[in-house]
């Protein structure tokens, strides 16, 4: 339909406007609009094996928030890598241009996939596959809050279900005021079980 | 195979595996002499496939489409233009096929890969030129406002016949699409009607009122096959499409008229005969696609 015309016309989004954010934390009383607690994390949803091409992947489900990672490797390096006697990670986050309500708003997050690299690379043993390269790639297809650490932990989870050693399984979780730890140990344990149910389903 | 002992099964089942990587097309054509395919296909038959409308919530219209393990996910959203002078009344659709790095191990980011714009062109000429979509049902104001229909599909999972599923994916997607209640407010903007009564201009079109759906009229539906020496394999995967490289596609649609048939070179050069089989093929599938496809719309209007 855009044939004749270079320029794609311009176009906007009938949704309404967002009102103007009410303060909220004047009210010492407030509860959160979903109605969890305030250490509360949403239920989860974590599936490995999503993507048949790669050598592992996962879909996470964290409420709206919705995320597809495919890992690829151990594989070639690029020719113009020069040698190296560690592996090498190689990260990239994208989002679908229907992730967010307003189309194309994902591009802004172009920092997440070096973020994703510093989140992991602690965590892989690159000795273990020298002179090669681990590729972590992520789409968000649906961006419902919190994106990067359930990319993170969804990427942690399909660098297990490809096999690759790990010193530990990465888990994320963001806060906005206080620091609470707990919450990410209970997020591993269930990624460790989502795994054992994987591990268990193909030995049957 | 042969009666051997634990390890003689053991290096038989591994002699296999490299026979298949090492001679693709004789691990093929050995199947192929016996009418079946690796995965204990007959050769005219497609895998399974499912369709699963409204796959993304924040879509005004969305599915996903999965052809075994070939899989895409479509999403419609629409926003408001300005029409251009010769086509006043009347909407507009812009298609886009991604292929994002997770679902196959040959697309990078950085560097696309090189079907995307293929199957994106293949795409918008097939579903544009079946007239499916009646373009002034896109209207809003006739000169002043219309409908852009934004169709992004993406492959999540690259496993042969990428067409096919993309175009099973984008025609549920449109099946699905419930274009939203609007008005113009008091600055000439369309808005979306809230709940509650608002004060504004209401159109005069009475059909904005509510929220509606596109009728659709001659749905195109597609078979890509393969050809190789004498034989036709319908619905490739991958690794038949990397071993047997002349793919034809036909689109039919469900009147099965032809829409679109290409044939892009390959070492094998067809006979009529064998281009009909491939039409022959397709308006079998054309059926079966059909049933998927209201399958799944009864099941959505049951919820």
């Amino acid at each position: 339909m855009s044939g004749k015309t270079a320029t794609a016309p311009t176009t906007y989004s009938p949704s309404p406007t967002q009102k103007k954010r009410q303060p909220i934390f004047k009210d010492v009383d407030w509860i959160r609009p979903d109605g969890r607690g305030f250490h509360q994390c949403r239920p989860a949803f974590l599936r490995t094996g999503a993507v048949n091409a790669a050598a592992g992947s996962a879909y996470a489900e964290f409420g709206n928030t919705k995320v597809i990672v495919s890992v690829f490797g151990p594989r070639e390096s690029k020719k113009a890598m020069m040698y190296s006697d560690i592996g090498r990670l190689n990260c990239n986050v994208s989002y679908t241009t229907f992730a967010t309500p307003v189309r194309g708003q994902g591009s802004d997050h172009k920092e997440f996939s070096s973020m994703l690299h510093k989140a992991l690379e602690g965590a892989i043993i690159l000795e273990s596959f020298p002179k090669t390269t681990v590729d972590v790639f992520a789409l968000v297809l649906e961006s419902g809050g919190s994106d990067l650490p359930v990319v993170i932990s969804c990427a942690s989870l399909a660098l297990a279900d490809a096999g690759i050693m790990m010193y530990d399984l990465v888990t994320s979780v963001s806060v906005a005021v206080e620091l609470c730890l707990d919450a990410c140990s209970k997020l591993g344990d269930v990624m460790r079980s989502c795994l054992k149910e994987a591990a268990s389903a193909s030995q049957e | 195979m042969g009666s051997s002992g634990a390890s003689g099964d053991l290096s038989g089942e591994m002699e296999v595996d490299a026979f298949r990587r090492l001679f693709p097309l004789r691990f093929y054509e050995r199947h192929l002499l016996e009418s079946v395919r690796p995965d204990a296909r007959p050769l005219g038959r497609a895998r399974d496939t499912t369709v699963a409308l409204g796959a993304v919530a924040t879509a005004d219209g969305s599915a996903m489409a999965k052809i075994g393990c070939t899989t895409m996910l479509a999403a419609i959203k629409l926003e408001v233009m300005t029409p251009p002078l010769d086509s006043s009344d009347e909407g507009s659709v812009a298609i886009d096929f991604h292929m994002p790095p997770i679902c196959s191990p040959i697309v990078r980011p950085g560097r696309p890969a090189e079907v995307a714009p293929v199957v994106s062109k293949q795409l918008s000429d097939a579903i544009i030129s079946s007239g499916m979509i009646n373009l002034k049902e896109l209207s809003l104001v006739s000169g002043k406002a219309a409908w852009m229909a934004y169709l992004d599909i993406y492959c999540l999972d690259a496993d042969g016949a990428l067409f096919d599923a993309a175009l099973l994916a984008a025609v549920a997607a449109f099946s699905h699409l419930q274009i939203p209640a609007v008005t113009v407010n008091d600055d000439g903007r369309v808005v979306i009607m809230s709940g509650e009564n608002e004060e504004g201009k209401l159109l005069k079109d009475p059909v904005n009122k509510e929220k509606r759906k596109l009728t659709l009229t001659c749905i195109p539906f597609s078979l890509t096959c393969i050809l190789h020496k004498n034989y036709i394999l319908a619905d490739p995967t991958a690794e038949e499409e990397s071993v047997m490289e002349t793919p034809v596609t036909v689109v039919l649609d469900s009147s099965s008229r032809l829409v679109s048939l290409y044939k892009p070179g390959g070492p094998v050069l067809a006979y009529m005969s064998a281009v009909q089989d491939c039409v022959a093929l397709t308006r079998q599938r054309v059926k079966e696609l059909q049933k998927i496809l209201s399958d799944a719309i009864s099941d959505m209007e049951v919820d």
